[in-house]
């Protein structure tokens, strides 16, 4: 089901009421009770995706078991791969079989060879790429002797399928998430108000930013060569306000939901378009999926510590394994490609750490210098964009083509005109700025609605809340499902 | 928790209300229960704020057999037909998008008869694809995404308004003299809707479906291009739209009977035979009614011969 859907509306509150009221004196049924729900949240979309999920848990919870028995490196190494196995494994069969068999046969028919990919009918789980990455942190963390493997098979399936976070992250570490499950959880009301708040923010993104960026996205990326490079700019900016819009509200919505629960999740994004080179964004992005990939490829392989060549070697694998997770097509691979070159030059200077601060600390307005940086970073992050929501290598080709041609000077205003979106083109430019205000004032905080209650007087608040609600309401359209759900 | 569940209820007491007054209002009849607000002050006010949601719910309360699709010149023509057998799924501005839309939306809910599709080239774009009905039905899916929709608070407080005032509202009305609106017409519409046309692979593969299903359902379908006047026609020289206006003609000859009213003749010469250079007159569209429904002779360039049952 989706956050913003009545189905959760009702689910939710139900869970809740549950949780607090009914099973809240004990830890086991809380945990076990929310290991239905999530059950019930996951299976809403297909019940036969419940055995993935099931299994892998199973299998993780025993391979941290196991490492617990022995300390022979040898079967230790060999409980890892299992777990390594499992689910890459599945990851791997209904995310990638297809790519992989089709990309085969596709490069023997460049050397005049003709093979038929054989293709299956493959479902892609909901959240599988979350979900097995997740669980593997787990194993790792353990087979690493970072945590201690978990006795409780209760919380241990809680921490893996917990329903805020489940679908689309954020990707939580065991470490944070996990112990979450062995304490008790008392009812914190200033914490379960910010969640509140932090969900209205994800609706928010989601409802008046994503889907109505969808729109006129859509129909720029289905009609590029009827349009002028001006406007397939604007496209690649409103894809990027699009994904952000959809993944970071979803993230909010997960967190905030998570915190009605009393359970603290990781903070995703990091109000990243006002970062001031492509390193501070790739820190303020996705961060779950990034520390991940730090944590377990890139320091394994050596991260930054070693010889220039291999830096480059390292930078190039993380940053192509990135694209390859969000999807399984060249696209994403070149995407992937390209934000490892963005990164390099940045990288190979040092200065990949010199923008760790908050952006204008203390001031109102940015400076020049850092106002021109913050546009530059965002610009070259949405034209890499373009590529990753192209269909394939050759429309991106073509859409880039058009981009940087004369027609890049013509106005775009012909162009929107005839997408005959009346005032609405009008209502969602209003709300882009509001997006930006809003997140720019509160760039220090952990999101759009972190309100300092002492600061903010009730009346204000609410009205506030209220604004909200109705920016939602009023740009309510045709409702898009979350891109990340995808993956 | 009673503090946070107290202040909940609280924040959500304006929206309770407000969900009450949609159940009493129920300015689309969306629930079509509650008769406290007489119809006739909801056709007059929710169908000029939504027409695409007012004839959708209107279609869905009381299905009929026949329908009108098109733009505001089919909405003119079906303010002369006989509403008990004619439903009017025609809304201003619209594009083939929105008709194609409808006309699955209608099949969906009745067995249909008949199915009158005016349009012009200005439709058949690619580039015209406003998707107001796609956004209706979306909103009318469930009763919340229905109350908590702009156009639901507009209609609402409009109704309101009018009770509590007891005075007609006037909506989307112009303040321009019929001179000043027949420039305004001329100037504005044919760059905004002539400039780009473009030919709509898809819009052809959309009304071949709808041929294919009429043909296969026993449903009389037939396609009518309505008159503008010849200051507009001429208007449209300058835009080279003689070869997509001969292959529009063409699709839809080759898709069902056609009655093409848009040509110089002694009605699109008439001044007095139009509101404005695009729509015409009642009197004219008791004419082509007569004429499309009845077989009474017109102006038409009739391509196929028929009569509707």
């Amino acid at each position: 089901m989706l956050f913003n859907s009545i189905d959760f509306a009702i689910f939710l509150p139900t869970v809740f009421i549950l949780y607090w009221f009914v099973v809240n004196r004990n830890l086991k049924l809380q945990n076990i009770l929310l290991i239905i729900a999530s059950y019930v949240f996951y299976g809403w979309w297909d019940w036969r995706f419940l055995s993935l999920i099931m299994f892998s848990s199973a299998v993780d919870y025993f391979v941290g078991r196991g490492l617990e028995r022995t300390e022979d490196p040898k079967k230790r190494t060999a409980l890892l791969i299992v777990s390594i196995l499992v689910n890459i494994g599945f990851l791997g069969f209904f995310k990638y079989f297809n790519f992989f068999a089709q990309s085969f046969a596709d490069a023997f028919t460049f050397f005049g060879a003709h093979i038929n990919a054989s293709r299956l009918n493959i479902l892609l789980p909901v959240g599988i790429s979350f979900y097995t990455f997740q669980t593997l942190s787990y194993s790792i963390d353990v087979y690493r002797r970072k945590l201690a493997p978990t006795h409780d098979i209760v919380s241990f399936f809680a921490f893996v399928s917990f329903f805020p976070q489940l679908v689309a992250g954020p990707i939580e570490r065991a470490s944070n998430l996990l112990p979450q499950f062995y304490r008790k959880r008392i009812f914190d009301y200033r914490k379960a108000v910010d969640g509140m708040r932090q969900i209205l923010w994800g609706l928010f993104k989601k409802i008046v930013i994503a889907d109505n960026a969808a729109v006129y996205v859509n129909d720029i990326f289905g009609n590029y060569g009827d349009y002028s490079g001006s406007t397939l700019l604007i496209g690649g900016i409103l894809f990027t306000l699009q994904v952000y819009g959809d993944f970071s509200g979803y993230s909010d919505i997960a967190i905030g939901t998570s915190r009605l629960f009393g359970f603290n999740l990781m903070q995703n994004f990091n109000f990243p378009f006002f970062s001031r080179d492509i390193a501070e964004l790739w820190r303020k992005w996705h961060i779950s999926l990034n520390t991940w990939f730090r944590d377990y490829i890139y320091i394994p392989l050596g991260g930054s510590r070693v010889g220039a060549w291999k830096k480059i070697r390292n930078i190039f694998i993380i940053f192509v394994v990135s694209g390859l997770w969000h999807g399984a097509d060249w696209t994403y691979v070149i995407w992937g490609f390209l934000s490892a070159v963005y990164f390099l030059p940045i990288m190979l200077l040092k200065k990949h750490r010199q923008n760790t601060d908050v952006v204008a600390e203390g001031r109102l307005i940015p400076s020049f210098r850092e106002l021109v940086q913050i546009i530059t970073t965002f610009m070259l992050f949405s034209v890499s964009l373009i590529i990753f929501r192209s269909d394939s290598i050759q429309d991106a080709i073509h859409y880039f083509s058009k981009v940087f041609s004369s027609s890049l000077f013509d106005s775009p205003i012909k162009d929107f005109w005839t997408m005959n979106s009346g005032n609405h083109i009008i209502h969602f430019t209003i709300s882009i700025f509001l997006l930006f205000i809003i997140e720019w004032l509160q760039r220090t905080r952990q999101h759009g609605l972190d309100i300092d209650e002492k600061n903010v007087p009730r009346i204000l608040r609410w009205s506030i809340y209220y604004l909200v609600m109705v920016a939602c309401f009023m740009m309510n359209g045709i409702q898009q499902e979350f891109i990340y759900f995808q993956f | 928790m009673k503090r946070f569940l107290i202040n909940i209820l609280i924040l959500a007491i304006p929206l309770i209300v407000y969900l009450m007054i949609i159940v009493v209002v129920d300015p689309f009849n969306y629930l079509n229960v509650s008769k406290l607000v007489d119809d006739s002050v909801k056709f007059e006010i929710s169908q000029e704020v939504s027409p695409h949601m007012y004839k959708l719910l209107d279609f869905e309360n009381n299905p009929r057999g026949k329908i009108v699709l098109g733009d505001s010149r089919s909405n003119g023509l079906y303010h002369c037909m006989d509403s008990t057998q004619w439903a009017n799924l025609a809304y201003g501005g619209g594009s083939l998008k929105e008709m194609v839309q409808s006309f699955w939306w209608a099949a969906e809910i009745q067995k249909l008869d008949t199915v009158l599709i005016g349009m012009d080239l200005n439709l058949y774009n690619k580039y015209n694809k406003r998707f107001y009905v796609e956004e209706t039905i979306e909103a009318q899916n469930n009763f919340f995404s229905y109350a908590f929709n702009k156009n639901i608070f507009r209609s609402t407080y409009m109704i309101l308004k009018s009770l509590v005032s007891k005075q007609k509202i006037s909506i989307n009305e112009t303040s321009m003299t019929k001179e000043e609106f027949w420039q305004f017409q001329l100037n504005e519409t044919p760059e905004k809707f002539y400039k780009k046309i473009t030919y709509p692979d898809n819009y052809y593969s959309n009304l071949l479906d709808i041929s294919e299903y009429c043909s296969e359902n026993n449903v009389t379908l037939i396609f009518w291009i309505p008159p503008t006047h010849i200051d507009f026609q001429n208007s449209l020289e300058k835009y080279n739209i003689a070869k997509p206006k001969q292959k529009f003609l063409e699709d839809l000859m080759s898709l069902s009977e056609l009655y093409d009213y848009n040509y110089p003749n002694e009605i699109t010469m008439d001044d007095e035979c139009f509101r404005d250079p695009l729509h015409f007159s009642h009197d004219v569209a008791i004419r082509i009614r007569e004429e499309l429904i009845e077989g009474k002779p017109f102006v038409a360039i009739h391509s196929v011969s028929a009569i509707i049952p």
